[in-house]
């Protein structure tokens, strides 16, 4: 791990749907949310996520 | 709701890194949202990252999903250990048939001609730049031809100390990223 982990900005929406929507860790295909019926558009960002939680496995 | 981020390792346990609350439709402001959260956790320790949308819907059933699949989980994280995905995004060389617009009514074998020649020279800058750069990653995924102005897009999965060898050896490309491993946790 290192803490100089910089992100180049040269970011289009294609190269974050393409991972974001097609790739990553998949879960039962019911339970995720339906992707295809939605139109991505832009909108203005919205409030942060204050805090994201952490679930151990017991 | 519990919306699901990534899967990671905290003192040899595996983690979920979750938000309570509803899911969110995938608009831009959303995908880049999360992909800045994804980002974030993964600059505390490797995480495999989980696809937009990912819900459940409440703890028990994430610890029952970290329990489940615990071994492919963990299998998972071990791959991209102390790695990151980088991205490639190669246009079409300047004057290359392959970049002439389609312009006008074509026939159907016109059409196909053309498909196939911009494969043909899709296949030939891939050939150019993609194995010098696979050489310096753990895994790789390349795709010819994804859209009409690109001729092929990669990933790399990437050790954190190469990134900047990586960068330098990808001078002819658009690079972007480091990124979640998320081309690399399917």
């Amino acid at each position: 791990v290192n803490e100089t982990l910089v992100r180049q900005r040269e970011v289009t929406l294609v190269d974050l749907v393409d991972r974001l929507l097609g790739g990553g860790v998949v879960i039962d295909g019911d339970i995720t949310l339906a992707v295809a019926d939605v139109d991505l558009v832009t909108i203005s960002l919205r409030a942060l996520v204050a805090s994201v939680e952490k679930v151990a496995a017991p | 709701v519990i919306c699901l981020y990534a899967i990671g390792e905290r003192d040899d346990r595996l983690v979920a890194f979750t938000r309570r609350g509803a899911a969110m439709p995938p608009t831009e402001a959303a995908l880049v949202e999360h992909d800045r959260i994804v980002f974030s956790l993964m600059r505390d320790g490797d995480v495999l990252p989980m696809r937009f949308g990912a819900v459940l819907p409440d703890e028990d059933a994430v610890r029952g999903l970290l329990r489940e699949r615990s071994e492919e989980l963990r299998a998972g994280l071990e791959r991209v250990r102390g790695r990151v995905e980088i991205g490639v995004r190669a246009g079409w060389e300047d004057g290359s048939a392959a970049d002439a617009r389609p312009n006008g009514k074509r026939s159907g074998a016109e059409f196909m001609r053309a498909k196939l020649e911009r494969r043909r020279a899709a296949r030939s800058r891939a050939d150019e730049i993609h194995p010098r750069l696979a050489e310096l990653a753990a895994d790789s995924v390349l795709t010819l031809c994804p859209r009409d102005d690109t001729a092929f897009t990669a990933a790399y999965l990437v050790d954190r100390n190469d990134i900047e060898r990586f960068a330098a050896r990808a001078n002819t490309v658009t690079v972007t990223g480091p990124w979640p491993p998320y081309s690399f946790s399917g």
